[in-house]
């Protein structure tokens, strides 16, 4: 790839790398200051300290970063179902109040409404347009529930290994699930994500970002809702 | 994602599973070993090799305020069998149930230690262990 192709590449890509970056950043965050706090308990504990290759493999870590990423998933699945049917008078992150559903396929441009710009599968109508016009909010429920699982299994290994060091009796699956702990872990991230939502949908009804997307037009009235003229 | 790659992450996957499987096999062994020992020493009256299996907040915990050794305090652990029952290891930690006693391990860089011993379980709470380390 030459220079000019890449950095074309960089820009048309610029939000997705972006963030990959800071994952990526973070992550590397999460883990040197995770081993720092998991080796000082187990100094504290009598037992062995980790390397940071060891505790990055951990369920202790593994359990620390699926609870997040699993809260950010039903965050986006909830978000992207629910405006189907719930509106926000006044907000950049509401569809129009007349729009609510999953509106016609000549709106949707499905099927014999499609352009020759569209997917193929949104030309091809029947099945293949209905799969495909649910896919943005399947593929995060699914990730939202492969995290879900994944921090329950996680999160078993890490829960065992602090109730054997305590001298208690390791849970099962089942038991772990329906655990103080599993759930404490699990709406702490939720309640949070709640919250960033709804200050959005509402914080965008008066206020602005100017050149944001994200954001009405600075000169929009409180009362356009997103699509509005 | 290719129908290939797809095989080669579900072959990764399965790979990664059956080392993850032996390995917990394999330190679910060494940890009933070290357990079996425990429990042989103790039973042999052999406290200074029973002592020598013992964490270092263990062996602490043995003794106590009081003065005697770790090698005379050890052999108080009531014996309880010796037949071989469930194990569990969970990281660097492993319960291993030896008749009716229940042993608890940590692993450290030389291996497996024994962290409690003459263990009996209290209801919501952890167990009652004479060696308590």
């Amino acid at each position: 790839m030459t220079t000019s192709r890449l950095g074309r590449f960089c820009r048309d890509n610029g939000l997705s790398l972006a963030f990959l970056l800071l994952l990526v950043l973070a992550l590397v965050g999460q883990a040197v200051s995770g081993v720092a706090e998991f080796n000082h308990q187990q100094i504290i504990d009598g037992a062995q300290q980790l390397s940071l290759a060891q505790y990055v493999t951990s369920s202790s870590f593994a359990v620390d970063v699926a609870e997040n990423w699993q809260s950010e998933y039903l965050q986006f699945a909830l978000y992207i179902l629910a405006t189907i049917w719930l509106v926000q008078r006044g907000s950049s992150e509401s569809k129009k109040l007349e729009d609510v559903g999953t509106q016609s396929d000549e709106e949707q441009k499905v099927g014999r409404y499609a352009t020759p710009s569209s997917p193929a599968w949104a030309r091809a109508g029947g099945w293949r347009a209905a799969l495909y016009g649910r896919s943005l909010g399947t593929v995060m429920a699914i990730f939202f529930l492969l995290s879900l699982t994944a921090q329950s299994i996680a999160g078993q290994a890490a829960y065992n290994v602090d109730l054997l060091h305590q001298h208690e009796d390791p849970v099962g699956w089942v038991g772990y699930a329906t655990s103080a702990d599993f759930w404490n872990r699990t709406l702490q991230n939720w309640q949070s994500e709640f919250l960033a939502v709804a200050s959005m949908a509402a914080f965008a009804i008066y206020l602005r970002q100017r050149g944001s997307p994200e954001s009405k037009l600075v000169g929009a009235p409180h009362d356009a809702t997103a699509q509005d003229p | 994602m290719r129908l290939r790659s797809l095989r080669v992450f579900a072959l990764l996957l399965l790979a990664a599973l059956g080392v993850a499987a032996c390995g917990t096999r394999a330190r679910g062994d060494g940890a009933a070993t070290v357990a079996g020992r425990f429990v042989a020493a103790v039973s042999g009256h052999d406290g200074a090799n029973a002592c020598r299996l013992l964490t270092e907040q263990a062996r602490e915990s043995v003794s106590g305020d009081t003065d005697v050794s770790c090698a005379n305090a050890v052999l108080n652990v009531q014996e309880r069998g010796t037949a071989l029952g469930n194990v569990e290891v969970w990281g660097d930690a492993a319960q291993v149930r030896i008749g009716t006693d229940v042993i608890f391990l940590v692993h450290l860089h030389e291996g497996w230690f024994v962290s409690a011993a003459g263990c009996t379980p209290r209801p919501g709470a952890p167990y009652k262990c004479e060696v308590d380390g």
